[in-house]
């Protein structure tokens, strides 16, 4: 009967929250529907991580060290940046690089909504994180998960659970977050500008050659962002080659639905009460909502300066698509911009922009991991 | 709370690096994706 209390009476009342928090995660994923791949599985695993003596954690009883499977799965797939970098060929092999092609301008508003980033690190250094562990708070700027992930355990692996839970969060708050933030540095009229859009057809030799480019220019110039441009490319590669579509597929569902199980679970290593419930946790909630906000207005400030020098004005609202939040960001775009005019059409500039920053995020992390390197 | 000035001093030259990085990569992407497009025109193919 001692045994048996000997759980419930050690259990402490910061993990009682966390196994709170695990299940406002797994409320967010199931009836929110907020990126319930990755929220569902995180918050399982955060009541799994925080009963005490847990076998899910490497434990010693009785001298003997048993070790435990999350431990296992931590080391061997987030320790060594597997995970992220696996549904990295998911995400290549689902991103359909068309629209960007077909307007390759839009290239430079994936650019500048990366201005969250390093406008976040600079809040978080002023508020006494030092620059590495700033840097991996930036990150979650980069409105990607994978990067986020692949980032801040490489710079400050004692934030990854809070950087995690932040990013996840507010890249399924896009929709509420954008709209405010784009009002905040828009007017009506601008917002009400129309885009003609002349769609253009794109050769598949392009879209072969394009992501093994991207490859090699990315080895030259950035080459510590190879790992994560490489897979994102390779997964690309398999979807436009014509010739792999059962890998494709394959990379497109059971590669990203299985790694993000695991990738979900063994996340919850780090939101163990010890790691979590300190007042570093709170901040890098908020300055990750900073970083959400300073991208959009980064990207929507960038369109309006270009609007200064160009004869056809572009929505300025194309500029918050910019980040890599997709298809959210661009629906979102789309549909402010049919709010305020109703025949107003820019979707596809605002996937083109969209598209472009998953290449910029990613680009971004390298060169955040090149500055200290 | 004493401010960290080399930190600042370093988050703002990461800023400059960061984001004039990630525009000269973009750019030459751009350029790249012109370049394809002009070489490859989908008429060439059908």
């Amino acid at each position: 009967m001692a045994t048996l209390l000997e759980s419930i009476t050690s259990i402490t009342g910061g993990q009682i929250i966390m196994i709170l928090i695990g299940l406002l995660l797994i409320y967010l994923g199931i009836k929110k529907e907020y990126e319930p791949t990755l929220l569902v599985p995180m918050g399982l695993g955060t009541i799994l991580v925080n009963f005490p003596k847990t076998g899910v954690l490497t434990q010693v009883t009785g001298g003997t060290k048993a070790i435990g499977v999350l431990d296992v799965l931590f080391k061997a797939g987030i320790d060594t940046e597997l995970f992220p970098l696996l549904i990295f060929i998911g995400i290549g092999a689902m991103i359909d690089f068309g629209p960007l092609l077909q307007k390759p301008f839009m290239l430079l508003f994936g650019a500048a909504a990366q201005f969250g980033i390093f406008f976040t690190v600079l809040v978080a250094v002023f508020f006494g994180f030092n620059i590495q562990e700033a840097a991996s708070i930036g990150i979650i700027g980069a409105a990607d998960g994978p990067t986020s992930i692949f980032v801040s355990n490489q710079l400050a692996p004692n934030l990854l659970g809070a950087i995690t839970v932040a990013a996840y969060s507010y890249m399924a708050l896009v929709p509420i977050i954008q709209p405010a933030a784009i009002k905040l540095v828009t007017t009506k009229k601008e917002r009400r500008i129309r885009m003609t859009y002349r769609a253009e057809n794109v050769s598949k030799t392009t879209k072969i050659l394009f992501p093994i480019i991207i490859t090699v220019l990315a080895g030259l110039i950035a080459p510590t962002a190879l790992p994560l441009v490489g897979f994102l490319m390779f997964g690309n590669l398999l979807r436009e080659c014509g010739v792999l579509d059962r890998l494709s597929q394959t990379a497109q569902n059971e590669l990203v639905n299985i790694v993000s199980i695991l990738l979900g679970l063994t996340i919850a290593v780090k939101l163990q009460a010890n790691l979590f419930l300190n007042v570093q946790t709170l901040l890098i909630i908020c300055f990750g909502l900073v970083a959400f906000i300073m991208d959009s207005v980064g990207g929507v400030l960038f369109a309006k300066l270009l609007n200064l020098f160009r004869k056809q004005k572009i929505n300025p609202m194309i500029g918050a698509a910019g980040i890599s939040a997709f298809p959210m960001s661009s629906r979102v775009i789309q549909k402010m911009a049919t709010d305020e005019d109703p025949q107003n059409f820019v979707l596809m500039y605002a996937v083109g922009a969209n598209v472009s920053g998953q290449i910029a995020s990613v680009i971004a992390g390298g060169l955040l991991l090149a500055f200290f390197s | 709370m004493a401010v960290n000035w080399t930190g600042i001093k370093q988050a703002f030259e990461l800023m400059g690096v960061g984001m004039g990085g990630v525009f000269f990569v973009l750019f030459v992407i751009f350029l790249v994706a012109k370049l394809l497009l002009k070489v490859f025109p989908p008429e060439k193919e059908q």
